[in-house]
Protein backbone atom coordinates (compact mmCIF):
# COMPACT_ATOMS: atom_id res chain seq x y z
CA UNK A 1 0.00 0.00 0.00
CA UNK A 2 1.02 3.28 -0.81
CA UNK A 3 1.95 5.50 2.41
CA UNK A 4 4.98 6.84 3.97
CA UNK A 5 8.25 5.29 3.82
CA UNK A 6 10.13 7.57 5.42
CA UNK A 7 11.81 11.29 6.04
CA UNK A 8 13.84 13.17 5.79
CA UNK A 9 14.18 17.49 6.69
CA UNK A 10 16.74 20.29 6.12
CA UNK A 11 17.16 22.83 9.06
CA UNK A 12 19.74 25.78 8.42
CA UNK A 13 22.86 25.79 11.06
CA UNK A 14 22.47 29.61 10.96
CA UNK A 15 20.14 30.65 13.69
CA UNK A 16 18.85 33.93 14.95
CA UNK A 17 18.18 34.48 18.23
CA UNK A 18 14.56 36.14 19.41
CA UNK A 19 16.66 37.36 22.92
CA UNK A 20 18.64 39.27 21.00
CA UNK A 21 15.23 41.10 19.87
CA UNK A 22 13.77 41.84 23.27
CA UNK A 23 14.32 45.25 23.35
CA UNK A 24 13.58 45.91 20.32
CA UNK A 25 10.49 44.83 20.31
CA UNK A 26 9.63 45.27 23.54
CA UNK A 27 9.19 41.29 24.93
CA UNK A 28 10.55 39.20 28.07
CA UNK A 29 11.75 35.68 28.68
CA UNK A 30 8.29 34.58 29.12
CA UNK A 31 7.16 35.82 25.72
CA UNK A 32 9.81 34.16 23.88
CA UNK A 33 9.59 30.70 25.91
CA UNK A 34 5.60 30.15 26.45
CA UNK A 35 3.63 32.07 24.19
CA UNK A 36 5.44 32.30 20.62
CA UNK A 37 7.40 29.56 21.95
CA UNK A 38 10.53 29.89 19.40
CA UNK A 39 13.80 30.56 20.94
CA UNK A 40 15.90 31.24 17.82
CA UNK A 41 14.50 30.76 13.77
CA UNK A 42 16.66 29.18 11.22
CA UNK A 43 17.94 31.42 8.66
CA UNK A 44 18.92 30.10 5.19
CA UNK A 45 22.39 30.88 3.19
CA UNK A 46 21.46 33.95 1.61
CA UNK A 47 21.84 32.32 -1.85
CA UNK A 48 19.56 29.37 -1.06
CA UNK A 49 16.22 28.62 -3.14
CA UNK A 50 13.74 26.88 -2.76
CA UNK A 51 15.08 23.83 -5.16
CA UNK A 52 18.76 24.26 -3.06
CA UNK A 53 16.72 23.83 0.26
CA UNK A 54 14.65 20.58 -1.65
CA UNK A 55 18.27 19.09 -2.32
CA UNK A 56 19.57 19.30 1.13
CA UNK A 57 16.75 17.32 2.37
CA UNK A 58 17.37 15.09 -0.21
CA UNK A 59 21.06 14.34 0.49
CA UNK A 60 19.90 13.77 4.05
CA UNK A 61 16.98 11.14 2.90
CA UNK A 62 19.97 9.64 1.18
CA UNK A 63 22.33 9.05 4.76
CA UNK A 64 19.52 7.16 5.98
CA UNK A 65 17.99 5.10 2.60
CA UNK A 66 19.35 3.52 0.30
CA UNK A 67 17.42 5.74 -2.69
CA UNK A 68 17.32 4.39 -6.39
CA UNK A 69 17.44 7.25 -7.82
CA UNK A 70 15.82 5.82 -11.02
CA UNK A 71 13.39 4.15 -9.51
CA UNK A 72 11.76 7.34 -8.53
CA UNK A 73 8.28 8.53 -10.66
CA UNK A 74 7.17 11.08 -8.75
CA UNK A 75 8.39 14.49 -7.50
CA UNK A 76 5.54 17.10 -5.81
CA UNK A 77 7.55 20.66 -4.50
CA UNK A 78 4.88 22.03 -1.68
CA UNK A 79 6.28 25.70 -1.63
CA UNK A 80 5.29 29.23 -1.77
CA UNK A 81 8.31 30.56 -2.41
CA UNK A 82 9.13 29.27 -5.94
CA UNK A 83 12.77 29.46 -7.24
CA UNK A 84 11.23 31.24 -10.15
CA UNK A 85 7.77 31.87 -11.32
CA UNK A 86 8.47 29.93 -14.29
CA UNK A 87 9.46 27.52 -14.60
CA UNK A 88 7.65 25.42 -11.61
CA UNK A 89 10.28 24.13 -8.64
CA UNK A 90 9.44 20.42 -8.50
CA UNK A 91 11.17 20.57 -12.45
CA UNK A 92 14.52 22.69 -11.13
CA UNK A 93 14.13 19.77 -7.79
CA UNK A 94 14.10 17.02 -10.57
CA UNK A 95 16.98 18.53 -12.78
CA UNK A 96 19.15 19.06 -9.73
CA UNK A 97 18.72 15.35 -8.75
CA UNK A 98 18.95 13.64 -11.76
CA UNK A 99 15.93 12.02 -11.50
CA UNK A 100 13.92 9.95 -14.76
CA UNK A 101 12.82 11.79 -17.58
CA UNK A 102 9.44 9.64 -16.93
CA UNK A 103 9.18 11.16 -13.70
CA UNK A 104 5.85 13.35 -13.03
CA UNK A 105 7.32 16.50 -11.57
CA UNK A 106 5.08 19.33 -10.39
CA UNK A 107 5.02 22.16 -7.58
CA UNK A 108 1.54 22.56 -4.95
CA UNK A 109 1.47 26.21 -3.60
CA UNK A 110 0.41 26.31 -0.51
CA UNK A 111 1.63 27.59 2.68
CA UNK A 112 1.37 25.62 6.74
CA UNK A 113 -1.66 22.75 5.08
CA UNK A 114 0.38 22.24 2.26
CA UNK A 115 2.31 18.95 3.74
CA UNK A 116 -1.45 17.29 4.51
CA UNK A 117 -2.44 18.24 0.67
CA UNK A 118 0.33 17.16 -0.43
CA UNK A 119 0.71 13.85 0.85
CA UNK A 120 -3.54 13.13 -0.13
CA UNK A 121 -2.35 14.62 -3.87
CA UNK A 122 0.90 12.74 -3.97
CA UNK A 123 -0.67 9.17 -3.36
CA UNK A 124 -3.57 9.74 -5.17
CA UNK A 125 -1.40 10.63 -7.72
CA UNK A 126 0.50 7.62 -7.46
CA UNK A 127 -1.83 5.09 -6.79
CA UNK A 128 -3.99 6.29 -10.09
CA UNK A 129 -1.26 6.06 -12.13
CA UNK A 130 0.21 2.69 -11.18
CA UNK A 131 3.46 4.21 -9.77
CA UNK A 132 5.52 2.69 -6.75
CA UNK A 133 8.00 5.31 -5.30
CA UNK A 134 8.04 9.21 -5.26
CA UNK A 135 9.63 12.04 -3.57
CA UNK A 136 7.17 14.87 -1.52
CA UNK A 137 8.64 17.79 -0.97
CA UNK A 138 7.94 20.83 1.69
CA UNK A 139 10.46 24.16 0.79
CA UNK A 140 9.86 27.77 2.23
CA UNK A 141 11.99 30.36 3.34
CA UNK A 142 10.40 33.02 4.47
CA UNK A 143 13.97 34.89 5.45
CA UNK A 144 13.45 36.53 1.94
CA UNK A 145 9.94 37.90 2.40
CA UNK A 146 9.52 38.64 6.40
CA UNK A 147 9.74 42.26 7.28
CA UNK A 148 12.62 42.30 10.48
CA UNK A 149 10.66 45.78 11.77
CA UNK A 150 7.43 43.53 12.09
CA UNK A 151 6.78 42.27 15.32
CA UNK A 152 3.81 39.31 14.06
CA UNK A 153 6.19 37.58 11.93
CA UNK A 154 10.26 38.66 12.65
CA UNK A 155 9.83 36.74 15.74
CA UNK A 156 8.44 33.56 14.61
CA UNK A 157 9.08 32.23 11.20
CA UNK A 158 12.36 29.62 10.40
CA UNK A 159 13.73 28.33 7.10
CA UNK A 160 13.65 24.68 6.11
CA UNK A 161 12.63 22.07 4.05
CA UNK A 162 11.64 17.99 3.77
CA UNK A 163 11.23 15.41 1.52
CA UNK A 164 8.72 12.21 2.46
CA UNK A 165 9.73 9.44 0.45
CA UNK A 166 6.18 8.11 -0.78
CA UNK A 167 6.61 4.16 -1.95
CA UNK A 168 4.22 0.89 -2.32
CA UNK A 169 6.85 -0.66 0.66
CA UNK A 170 5.43 1.60 3.54
CA UNK A 171 4.88 1.13 7.14
CA UNK A 172 2.27 4.39 7.36
CA UNK A 173 -0.54 4.41 5.56
CA UNK A 174 -2.99 7.61 5.18
CA UNK A 175 -6.39 6.76 6.62
CA UNK A 176 -8.27 9.57 5.99
CA UNK A 177 -7.63 13.50 4.66
CA UNK A 178 -10.10 16.32 5.28
CA UNK A 179 -10.13 19.73 4.05
CA UNK A 180 -11.13 23.32 4.30
CA UNK A 181 -11.09 26.75 3.20
CA UNK A 182 -12.51 30.62 3.55
CA UNK A 183 -11.28 32.60 0.73
CA UNK A 184 -12.44 35.43 1.57
CA UNK A 185 -10.36 35.75 4.95
CA UNK A 186 -6.95 35.57 2.22
CA UNK A 187 -6.20 38.97 3.14
CA UNK A 188 -5.37 38.10 6.35
CA UNK A 189 -2.09 36.28 6.00
CA UNK A 190 -0.28 36.96 2.53
CA UNK A 191 2.99 38.90 1.19
CA UNK A 192 2.83 41.25 -1.54
CA UNK A 193 5.91 43.13 -1.10
CA UNK A 194 6.49 41.54 2.49
CA UNK A 195 4.91 39.28 4.92
CA UNK A 196 1.65 40.32 6.72
CA UNK A 197 -0.15 38.53 9.23
CA UNK A 198 -3.31 39.96 10.87
CA UNK A 199 -1.83 37.90 14.22
CA UNK A 200 -5.47 37.99 15.92
CA UNK A 201 -7.60 37.07 12.71
CA UNK A 202 -5.68 33.88 12.27
CA UNK A 203 -5.37 33.07 16.21
CA UNK A 204 -8.98 33.10 15.92
CA UNK A 205 -9.56 31.09 12.44
CA UNK A 206 -7.43 28.25 13.89
CA UNK A 207 -8.45 28.21 17.48
CA UNK A 208 -12.29 28.07 15.97
CA UNK A 209 -11.87 26.13 12.85
CA UNK A 210 -8.82 23.35 13.93
CA UNK A 211 -9.64 22.04 16.89
CA UNK A 212 -13.48 21.11 15.23
CA UNK A 213 -12.13 20.10 12.02
CA UNK A 214 -9.67 16.95 14.07
CA UNK A 215 -12.80 15.88 15.76
CA UNK A 216 -15.28 15.65 13.00
CA UNK A 217 -12.47 13.88 10.96
CA UNK A 218 -12.12 11.17 14.15
CA UNK A 219 -16.02 11.28 14.37
CA UNK A 220 -16.39 10.54 10.57
CA UNK A 221 -13.62 7.18 11.29
CA UNK A 222 -15.48 6.29 14.70
CA UNK A 223 -12.23 7.08 16.38
CA UNK A 224 -12.17 8.57 19.67
CA UNK A 225 -9.13 10.72 21.32
CA UNK A 226 -8.05 7.03 23.13
CA UNK A 227 -7.45 5.81 19.64
CA UNK A 228 -5.57 8.07 18.70
CA UNK A 229 -1.34 8.25 19.70
CA UNK A 230 -0.51 11.74 18.98
CA UNK A 231 -1.77 14.52 17.59
CA UNK A 232 0.89 16.50 15.08
CA UNK A 233 -0.38 20.29 14.73
CA UNK A 234 1.37 22.56 12.71
CA UNK A 235 3.68 24.02 14.36
CA UNK A 236 2.34 28.05 14.48
CA UNK A 237 3.06 29.06 18.10
CA UNK A 238 3.47 27.63 20.93
CA UNK A 239 0.48 29.38 22.16
CA UNK A 240 -1.65 28.07 19.29
CA UNK A 241 -0.36 24.65 19.74
CA UNK A 242 -1.70 24.90 23.19
CA UNK A 243 -5.27 26.35 22.44
CA UNK A 244 -6.04 23.78 20.33
CA UNK A 245 -4.79 21.27 22.36
CA UNK A 246 -6.86 22.43 25.24
CA UNK A 247 -10.16 22.87 23.29
CA UNK A 248 -9.74 18.93 21.77
CA UNK A 249 -9.19 18.40 25.43
CA UNK A 250 -6.37 15.95 24.87
CA UNK A 251 -3.40 15.32 27.12
CA UNK A 252 -0.28 17.55 26.61
CA UNK A 253 2.16 14.43 26.08
CA UNK A 254 0.42 13.92 22.74
CA UNK A 255 0.83 16.81 21.34
CA UNK A 256 4.39 17.38 20.80
CA UNK A 257 6.13 21.03 20.28
CA UNK A 258 9.08 21.33 18.83
CA UNK A 259 9.86 24.46 17.08
CA UNK A 260 11.35 25.97 19.65
CA UNK A 261 15.20 25.99 18.15
CA UNK A 262 13.81 26.67 14.74
CA UNK A 263 10.60 28.09 14.44
CA UNK A 264 7.43 27.93 12.57
CA UNK A 265 8.53 26.47 8.95
CA UNK A 266 5.17 26.35 7.29
CA UNK A 267 4.71 23.33 5.31
CA UNK A 268 7.88 21.42 6.96
CA UNK A 269 6.58 21.98 10.57
CA UNK A 270 4.47 18.54 10.13
CA UNK A 271 7.44 16.60 8.15
CA UNK A 272 10.21 17.98 10.63
CA UNK A 273 8.29 16.40 13.58
CA UNK A 274 7.23 13.00 11.92
CA UNK A 275 10.99 12.50 11.06
CA UNK A 276 11.99 12.30 14.85
CA UNK A 277 9.35 10.21 15.73
CA UNK A 278 8.78 7.64 12.78
CA UNK A 279 11.52 4.93 13.48
CA UNK A 280 10.35 4.73 17.50
CA UNK A 281 6.71 4.69 16.76
CA UNK A 282 4.65 1.86 18.18
CA UNK A 283 1.81 0.63 15.72
CA UNK A 284 -1.10 3.18 16.35
CA UNK A 285 -3.20 5.80 14.10
CA UNK A 286 -1.98 9.63 14.28
CA UNK A 287 -3.62 12.93 13.84
CA UNK A 288 -1.76 15.16 11.44
CA UNK A 289 -3.36 18.82 11.28
CA UNK A 290 -2.40 22.26 10.18
CA UNK A 291 -4.00 25.38 9.03
CA UNK A 292 -2.56 28.35 7.97
CA UNK A 293 -2.35 30.82 4.67
CA UNK A 294 -5.83 30.37 2.31
CA UNK A 295 -7.40 30.52 4.65
CA UNK A 296 -6.91 27.15 4.46
CA UNK A 297 -7.04 23.76 6.64
CA UNK A 298 -6.40 20.06 6.21
CA UNK A 299 -6.28 16.74 8.35
CA UNK A 300 -5.39 13.53 8.11
CA UNK A 301 -5.38 10.29 10.34
CA UNK A 302 -2.15 8.10 9.30
CA UNK A 303 -1.72 4.61 10.60
CA UNK A 304 1.37 3.00 11.16
CA UNK A 305 0.90 -0.94 10.07
CA UNK A 306 3.95 -2.59 10.63
CA UNK B 1 -26.72 43.25 26.79
CA UNK B 2 -25.53 43.09 30.34
CA UNK B 3 -22.22 41.97 31.27
CA UNK B 4 -20.92 41.78 35.15
CA UNK B 5 -17.45 42.25 36.05
CA UNK B 6 -17.53 38.32 37.43
CA UNK B 7 -18.49 37.81 33.78
CA UNK B 8 -15.26 39.21 32.26
CA UNK B 9 -13.04 38.20 35.62
CA UNK B 10 -14.25 34.22 34.58
CA UNK B 11 -13.43 34.67 30.74
CA UNK B 12 -9.88 36.03 31.78
CA UNK B 13 -9.68 33.21 33.98
CA UNK B 14 -10.67 30.69 31.39
CA UNK B 15 -8.05 32.69 28.96
CA UNK B 16 -5.41 30.84 31.51
CA UNK B 17 -3.46 34.11 31.45
CA UNK B 18 -0.28 34.20 33.81
CA UNK B 19 -2.05 37.81 35.76
CA UNK B 20 -3.58 37.30 39.08
CA UNK B 21 -7.35 37.98 37.84
CA UNK B 22 -8.76 38.98 41.39
CA UNK B 23 -6.24 41.97 41.63
CA UNK B 24 -6.47 43.09 38.24
CA UNK B 25 -8.06 46.80 38.09
CA UNK B 26 -11.18 47.39 36.17
CA UNK B 27 -9.66 51.00 34.42
CA UNK B 28 -5.88 50.23 33.33
CA UNK B 29 -5.20 48.19 30.61
CA UNK B 30 -5.01 44.67 30.75
CA UNK B 31 -1.98 44.59 28.31
CA UNK B 32 -0.21 47.04 31.48
CA UNK B 33 -1.16 44.04 33.67
CA UNK B 34 0.48 40.95 32.87
CA UNK B 35 -1.80 40.14 30.01
CA UNK B 36 0.11 40.37 26.67
CA UNK B 37 -1.21 40.68 22.94
CA UNK B 38 -1.82 36.79 22.55
CA UNK B 39 -4.13 36.51 25.37
CA UNK B 40 -5.71 39.62 24.65
CA UNK B 41 -6.58 37.69 21.13
CA UNK B 42 -7.77 35.06 23.13
CA UNK B 43 -9.63 36.81 25.29
CA UNK B 44 -11.63 38.50 22.34
CA UNK B 45 -12.63 35.24 21.09
CA UNK B 46 -14.03 33.67 24.08
CA UNK B 47 -15.97 36.80 24.20
CA UNK B 48 -17.30 37.08 20.83
CA UNK B 49 -18.39 32.78 21.50
CA UNK B 50 -19.35 33.88 24.87
CA UNK B 51 -21.56 36.73 24.08
CA UNK B 52 -22.25 35.37 20.21
CA UNK B 53 -20.44 39.03 19.04
CA UNK B 54 -18.51 40.14 16.25
CA UNK B 55 -15.50 41.85 17.45
CA UNK B 56 -14.18 43.63 14.50
CA UNK B 57 -10.23 44.91 14.42
CA UNK B 58 -11.13 48.31 14.49
CA UNK B 59 -12.82 48.04 17.72
CA UNK B 60 -10.20 46.68 19.73
CA UNK B 61 -8.94 49.60 21.38
CA UNK B 62 -12.76 50.44 23.12
CA UNK B 63 -11.71 46.82 24.96
CA UNK B 64 -8.46 47.79 26.47
CA UNK B 65 -10.02 47.40 29.87
CA UNK B 66 -12.43 45.41 32.06
CA UNK B 67 -14.32 48.39 31.98
CA UNK B 68 -14.04 49.21 28.57
CA UNK B 69 -14.94 45.69 27.51
CA UNK B 70 -18.36 46.01 29.93
CA UNK B 71 -19.30 49.30 28.51
CA UNK B 72 -18.64 47.48 25.16
CA UNK B 73 -20.64 44.63 25.36
CA UNK B 74 -23.64 46.64 27.80
CA UNK B 75 -23.99 49.19 24.06
CA UNK B 76 -24.60 45.44 21.64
Amino acid sequence: MLGIQTIASFIPKEKKSNYDLKEKFDIDDDFIENKIGVKQHSIKNKDFKASDMCVKAFENLQKKSDINISEIECCIVVTQNPDYNIPHTAAIVHGKLDLPTECAAFDISLGCSGYIYGLSNITSFMKNNNMKKGLLFTSDQYSDIVDNDDKNTALLFGDASSVTLISDNASFIPIDFSFGTNGKEYKELMCKDSLYMNGRAVFSFTATTAPKHIKKLLDKNKLTDDDISKYYLHQGSKYIVDTIRKRLKVDSKKVPFDMAEYGNTISSSIPIMLEKDLSSMIKSKFVLSAFGVGLSWASAIIEKIK
Amino acid sequence: MTVTQEDIRDILEEADTMADIECLKNDVALTEQDIDSLDMANIYLIIEEKFDVKIPDEDITKLSTIDGIISYLANK
